[in-house]
């Protein structure tokens, strides 16, 4: 409709997601916002698309648009039956064959004995589910059918991962999941199918190529595409009359060949004219000559290795093909026996540990070597070993030049008849790499984190200066005051006392201000414990306390009682609740300053806390997700690391940290993390 | 000065309210209290406050509000900042809105005395002045329409003949209206003349 016309269109897009939410009262705000929009002249044309929209003009389209023609666009038959058949309504719709969708999976995959649907809770996920059901009913004599529309999206994933084998996944409708968290098709489908081995099928013909396997859809886009028609002429000045409506009959069999690839359905299972798209090259057609190297390579290989083991198959010398193995990477092999204490090791193990030389070998020249931190830690090892007790284990060794290695030895005893320990034979290998990346990253990471909390308190700056000078003003004044008391003729000793009282009072306060900077700047590894939820809130709420009064922000809290700790790690914590009352207060510098309030909860979530920041301010974008991405950012001297940051340090607290639109205005962030281990 | 002027402590901390109350007692002066804008606005009329200290960032109003609604209200009252903030935007939204000064906390003694001495003498001065202005004025009132005619003539430095001719009466009348003149104003020279009328707005003729 976009493409270029007579006249130019213009569109007004209204969401209801009424899907989402229930009840006809939940009509009325846009009932009256579309009222006002439209005052001076109604709309020239309707589009509803979809049952829930079609229901909301048979609800209110006396009220609000009388004589404005409305084209309903892909809503299933059974949905809009009565509003179809009113004069000016024209109907673009769809009949979706359920018993069709399941004869699709049995088609191609007959064995099929568990199918395992995905629904969600909204009002109009659960029409469609009791659908299912009625129309599935025949089917479950052949297999058993799993109704996943009670659980949330996490738990669907984590059920969806394990299933057994000859199991398919229905894609369903999820407008919103058991958890009341709101979904958006595509990344939904998309992370399902990264969890799981059972091929998806779907219901509607926009879905292939997100994931699904395919079959006999119900054509929405091309409803879409019917109505686009449809809606142009309209516009154009054709007269809608009900000769304009039409039902569309489910979609020809269309497939993925990716979806076929990875369930392992052979083509020869499809209908006859099935179209089968997203067809790859396979590694042979694009690579023939490359793969007949490859081949002739590993054939190669194959052959010398299996010469190899056979000239050396002999039960003793099994480990002199290890040591081959071995050395190529960089493994040394050593032995001890268990009685004398002597070590007989590879070249290899004496030129990693440093003792070319030595002769005899013994245990407590390995000893020595490890590392001061190490040495307890190790001591224990070795004496778990000499009980029988097999061995997997990192630990440093320090060289006759002072240079530290990092090590990983594994090892197995030899036990005699009587369950002795005869012999315990290693491998170790030099793991130095491996560790110092490690170290880099885990260092870099908490730079970031660092940094970034640094950089949250230097947008406090102003108001922690507040918090210092208040009483450092409160100390000096009363200080000067008892200078002029003091001299009189008759200090009022009474007085004197009180004001003292008050200095002493004042200094502490701000001691307690400064403590509290430098906790928040320390540099320090994480540390995950028990941390008491209120406490923590309102240590930051004390320390923002003077941005909040500098900018007019109004708090309201809303906290549980008797919540036991999560756990966490306290500072970091407090850093993401600093951000996100931070952002909360940028985002309503243009509100009105009457109306800054800014709302904070504490409530039970499950086996965890959830923790809410909600604010009044300018709101989300319509991607909630895009605000968790690196760099993004609104303001203009923002470096936009603050929430992807915030992700990171909850998600490594077994968290979870993401954002809604508030119903009124502006937006609230929600926080939860689990309950500590030993909380009831 | 007056005998005891009052200074009013607008700060919605308790102990930042005592500490300075207890030093400008200590100074002589009378000291009243409130915890924030809206209290002061509510606050009973008497004893007259003769000057406030005001914080500017307190929640609900804020102290420029209060500012604002003080040059309507009450605009001779002087007002001295105090922040905590130190925040140079709002100190120049303040000045330009008329604050006699805005001193950052903690506040020295000295610099908080001389800021509030300076204030009061200022509004004293302006009191001064406006008593002068308008006891000036009820004099002028006492004037006929024809005086206040010859007055303006006589600023403009024309004689009484002059004058006599412009406004089409002899030279005596004119006479007879310079010494009423004279007696209602209660001054001679045509030079204090001049100053009086300057004072009050009125424009010599032909200007």
């Amino acid at each position: 409709l976009a493409r270029p016309r007579s006249q130019p269109v213009e569109f007004l897009e209204a969401s209801l997601e009424g899907a989402r939410f229930v009840g006809a009262e939940r009509d009325r705000p846009l009932v009256e916002f579309l009222g006002a929009l439209f005052r001076d002249a109604p709309p020239d044309l309707i589009a509803a698309i979809g049952g829930p929209a079609a229901l909301f003009f048979e609800r209110h389209r006396e009220e609000l648009f009388p004589k404005t023609p409305v084209l309903v666009v892909a809503a299933d038959r059974r949905r809009v039956e009565s509003f179809v058949t009113q004069p000016g309504v024209i109907n673009v719709g769809i009949d979706v064959g359920l018993p069709r969708l399941m004869e699709n999976i049995l088609q191609v995959l007959p064995r099929t004995r568990h199918v395992y649907v995905v629904m969600g809770s909204a009002p109009l996920d659960q029409f469609w589910e009791s659908e299912l059901k009625r129309e599935w009913a025949p089917f479950a004599d052949r297999l058993t059918l799993h109704w996943l529309s009670d659980r949330s999206v996490a738990e669907m994933r984590e059920i969806v991962g394990q299933v057994p084998p000859e199991s398919v996944v229905f894609w369903g409708i999820i407008s919103r999941d058991a958890k009341g968290i709101p979904f958006e098709d595509e990344t939904a489908l998309t992370s399902l199918r990264e969890v799981t081995k059972a091929p998806i099928f779907g219901y509607a013909d926009y879905q292939i190529g997100l994931g699904i396997v395919g079959g006999t859809l119900a054509p929405l886009q091309a409803a879409g595409a019917a109505a686009a028609d449809l809606a142009a002429r309209f516009l154009d000045g054709e007269l809608p009359s009900s000769k304009h409506s039409v039902t569309l009959p489910m979609a020809d069999p269309v497939y993925d060949w990716r979806e076929l690839e990875r369930g392992r359905i052979p083509e020869s299972a499809l209908p006859p004219g099935s179209a089968v798209l997203y067809r790859e090259p396979s590694l042979w057609q694009t690579h023939r000559t490359a793969v007949l190297v490859a081949l002739a390579v590993t054939a190669g290989q194959t052959l010398l290795i299996a010469l190899l083991f056979a000239a050396r198959r002999r039960a003793r010398d099994m480990a002199a093909s290890l040591n081959l193995a071995a050395e190529s990477a960089n493994t040394g092999l050593w032995q001890l026996d268990a009685i004398t204490n002597e070590i007989k090791a590879s070249a290899k193990w004496r030129e990693l540990f440093d003792l070319r030389e030595k002769q005899p070998l013994m245990l407590a020249d390995v000893l020595d070597r490890i590392h001061p931190d190490d040495q307890a830690r190790m001591h224990q090892v070795v004496s778990r070993a000499r009980q029988g007790a097999e061995s997997d284990v990192e630990y440093r060794i320090v060289l006759s030049d002072d240079s530290v290695r990092w090590i990983a030895s594994r090892s197995r005893p030899e036990l005699a008849h009587d369950g002795r320990v005869l012999r315990i034979r290693g491998a170790s290998m030099d793991i130095t790499n491996r560790k110092r990346m490690e170290e880099d990253a885990t260092m870099q990471r908490n730079e970031l984190t660092h940094l970034s909390r640094v950089a949250s308190l230097g947008v406090l700056s102003g108001s922690l200066a507040h918090e210092i000078n208040q009483p450092l003003g409160i100390i000096l004044s009363n200080a000067q005051a008892a200078q002029r008391l003091l001299a009189r003729e008759q200090p009022d000793l009474a007085e004197l006392r009180e004001i003292l009282s008050d200095i002493v009072s004042e200094d502490r306060r701000a001691g307690d201000v400064i403590k509290r900077l430098r906790t928040m700047l320390k540099r320090d590894e994480t540390s995950i414990h028990p941390v008491e939820v209120h406490e923590a809130f309102e240590e930051v709420l004390r320390l923002a306390h003077g941005d909040l009064v500098g900018r007019g922000v109004a708090v309201e809290r809303r906290f549980a009682t008797g919540l036991p700790p999560v756990q966490t790690d306290r500072i970091q914590l407090q850093q993401v609740l600093l951000n996100l009352i931070v952002n909360a207060c940028d985002a309503m510098e243009t509100t009105p300053s009457m109306k800054r309030s800014l709302t904070l909860t504490t409530a039970a979530d499950g086996n965890g806390a959830l923790f809410t920041v909600a604010d009044c301010g300018i709101g989300l974008p319509s991607d909630r997700e895009e605000l968790f991405q690196p760099f993004h950012t609104t303001k203009p001297n923002g470096l936009g690391m603050g929430l992807a940051i915030c992700r990171t340090i909850i998600d490594a607290h077994r968290g979870r940290l993401w954002a809604e639109a508030n119903p009124e205005c502006g937006a609230c962030f929600y926080v939860w993390l689990p309950w500590s281990p030993e909380s009831p | 000065m007056s005998a005891l002027s009052t200074i009013a402590i607008v700060d919605d901390e308790l102990r930042m309210q005592r500490a300075l109350q207890r030093l400008l007692q200590a100074e002589g002066f009378a000291v009243r209290t409130f915890g924030s804008a809206d209290a002061f606005l509510k606050r009973p009329l008497s004893p007259r406050i003769d000057c406030v200290v005001l914080d500017v960032s307190m929640p609900g109003l804020t102290g420029l509000d209060l500012q604002e609604h003080l040059q309507q209200s009450d605009p001779c009252l002087p007002i001295v900042f105090l922040t905590g903030h130190g925040d140079i935007p709002m100190s120049v939204r303040a000045i330009k809105a008329g604050a006699i000064n805005f001193l950052t906390k903690p506040v020295n003694d000295l610099e908080l005395l001389t800021a509030l001495r300076t204030a009061l003498a200022e509004s004293e001065r302006l009191r001064l002045a406006q008593q002068e202005a308008a006891a000036l004025r009820t004099r002028l009132e006492k004037l006929t329409a024809r005086e206040l005619e010859v007055l303006r003539h006589v600023i403009a430095g024309k004689l009484n003949k002059q004058i006599a001719a412009d406004l089409g009466t002899s030279e005596q009348t004119i006479k007879v209206h310079r010494m009423r003149i004279t007696e209602k104003l209660g001054v001679a020279s045509v030079a204090e003349l001049v100053r009086i009328a300057a004072r009050l707005d009125i424009t010599p003729v032909d200007e």
